[in-house]
């Protein structure tokens, strides 16, 4: 059955289902997914240079990754976290309509949010360039560039197998498995 | 200067520029080429009132579809939503900026609500374009601003009493007519400022992180003409080789910092320029000098290029002597051409110095800075030695 998100049955089974793949899943985690966002999440409430530069920080801010079917992205992904005065209340993935009206969403194609993430691609250049977009106030943003560097830092620290990595039979299972989740909870 | 193995950028310059003495009077068959049939005005009360865009609207013959006198030093979103809705009026399907920076901008801003509709806010942001704008020919009247050739707009926000930039490819106008009738008329102290406005074009081009070759080229060549001509452009309105060289050194400083990005003086400028309503150019000639000198040390071998481009003598001297040179005669130039040299006779009052300081820490030019800028208070030391 699928879930709607916003209700209480949302985020129970979300939070079943990410407590079930940090179990099940193999390391290194697939960038992108439930158990890796879920990671990346921890990382970031446990992490005390982020909470120090990020201690004004008002907003929500989502991580767009633009559909790419042949990296196995068949539709547009929302990683929505929600941060306020440097705690991260939550990081997850989201419906699109939730996602494309954070307070600042930052969109781009999967190879550049790999690249970023690799540290082969620096994330102000990229916005700078058009190879990521910025929707939400440039001002509030520069304010906390220490912040989103630290965010991107700490992305960088986790364990990371991109799409582009996958064996034609670990793409087949993980479109599989992600898509069945993508229809259950809508993002 | 060096560059190492690491360096990788683009260049974009996709602007068609057109220059010569009357050269405005080919604008009619500019509009034909970019397909435009209604051509709107975008311009401020003064330049209407010098008779310049008579010419312009002579020149567009039956495809003038009207004129937008409302632009003001430091558009706002609100001004600017407005006047989209008068080009929607007027049945515009091609704007001609005839101005300064403001007015450039505001076209900027009506070049986006034009096709895309909804209010300017909703394009806040970095690359939020996905596709052509509206044709936008620009004609300036000043020589600093590089508008005419740059991805930015920079809008005032009547609410947070702070200037906005709106970063986008699409924003570069398709056409720049560099005239150089339309700056005859400007008076010196105006000249001055926005000659100098393109002096720190230039100089923060060369400084900025993003520098690379082919903008470091055209702003040290810009640096030349500037040092050459300005002074004569200050001096005699009507020195029509000065005049023209000064906007080609305009232009030249906007492709290279519209590639580069600006660096510390323009964070700061555009504080106080929203702060206490300085405008840009006196405001950047003022900081300049203060400026390299907080700099000098992360970046001297390129003010010491900087110095040499200014002629200036630098045999004997190591690269952060010369840098110091290089702001030394940035300091005389503005001196020699009459401008105020201090923030303090530029209306800045000395209790808004720590919310100046402040508010630059969020201009997004400040992240392109060759010296990390991480506190206010060092945005605030540099604010008290330009008071």
């Amino acid at each position: 059955m699928a879930y709607t998100y916003g209700t209480e049955e949302w985020d129970n089974a979300y939070r079943e289902m990410i407590e079930e793949r940090l179990k099940k899943a193999e390391k290194p985690y697939v960038m992108g997914t439930p158990e890796w966002v879920a990671t990346f999440e921890k990382m970031v409430q446990e992490d005390e240079e982020y909470k120090k530069v990020a201690k004004n920080w008002e907003g929500s801010v989502v991580i767009h990754i633009l559909a790419n079917p042949a990296n196995g992205i068949n539709d547009d992904l929302y990683l929505f976290m929600d941060l306020w005065h440097g705690e991260c209340r939550f990081a997850r993935l989201v419906p699109k309509d939730i996602g494309a009206n954070a307070n600042f969403v930052l969109t781009g194609e999967l190879e550049r949010w790999q690249a970023v993430m690799k540290k082969e691609l620096d994330v102000t250049k990229a916005m700078m360039q058009g190879k990521v977009k910025l929707k939400g106030s440039l001002p509030t943003i520069v304010r906390y560039v220490k912040a989103s560097i630290r965010l991107t830092d700490l992305a960088a620290e986790i364990d990371t197998k991109f799409q582009s990595d996958l064996s034609e039979t670990e793409r087949s299972e993980y479109l599989t498995w992600f898509n069945d989740l993508r229809e259950k909870f809508g993002f | 200067m060096s560059y190492d193995r690491e360096l990788s950028f683009e260049y974009n310059n996709p602007t068609k520029i057109i220059f010569g003495e009357n050269s405005v009077k080919d604008i009619g068959l500019e509009v034909d080429n970019l397909g435009g049939t209604k051509a709107l005005i975008i311009t401020d009360q003064g330049i209407v009132q010098a008779g310049l865009t008579a010419r312009i609207e002579e020149a567009l013959g039956r495809r003038y579809a009207g004129t937008f006198d409302g632009c003001i030093q430091d558009s706002g979103f609100q001004l600017i939503n407005d006047a989209a809705d008068f080009a929607r009026e007027k049945g515009a399907d091609i704007l001609v900026s005839v101005g300064g920076g403001s007015v450039i901008d505001t076209a900027k801003g009506i070049s986006i609500l034009l096709r895309e509709g909804g209010k300017l806010q909703d394009y806040a942001g970095v690359q939020m374009l996905n596709r052509p704008q509206t044709p936008h020919i620009v004609v300036p009247t000043t020589a600093g601003t590089g508008s005419e050739v740059t991805w930015a707009a920079v809008i005032k926000n009547e609410e947070r009493n702070a200037k906005e930039t709106l970063l986008d490819y699409y924003l570069i106008p398709n056409i720049a007519i560099l005239d150089p009738t339309m700056t005859a008329g400007l008076p010196p102290h105006i000249t001055a400022g926005t000659g100098m406005d393109a002096l720190t074009h230039a100089v923060e081009g060369i400084h900025a992180m993003q520098r690379q070759p082919i903008a470091d080229a055209m702003a040290l060549h810009a640096i030349r003409l500037i040092v050459e001509y300005l002074p004569r452009c200050v001096e005699d309105g009507g020195d029509l080789l000065a005049r023209g060289q000064q906007q080609l050194a305009a232009t030249m400083a906007g492709v290279a910092f519209g590639n580069a990005q600006v660096g510390l003086v323009h964070a700061i400028a555009h504080s106080i320029g929203a702060l206490f309503g300085v405008p840009h150019g006196l405001a950047n000639g003022i900081l300049l000098p203060h400026v390299m000198l907080f700099n000098v040390e992360d970046c001297a071998d390129r003010y010491a290029l900087i110095a040499r481009a200014m002629d200036l003598d630098t045999r004997g001297l190591d690269d952060v002597e010369a840098g110091k040179k290089a702001a030394a005669a940035v300091w005389e130039l503005t001196k020699r051409i009459g401008l105020t040299q201090k923030l303090r006779d530029a209306g800045v009052p000395e209790d808004g110095l720590a919310e100046a300081a402040e508010l630059s820490m969020s201009d997004a030019s400040i992240i392109y800075n060759p010296r990390m800028v991480i506190d206010a208070e060092e945005v605030l030391e540099v604010l008290k030695q330009a008071w």
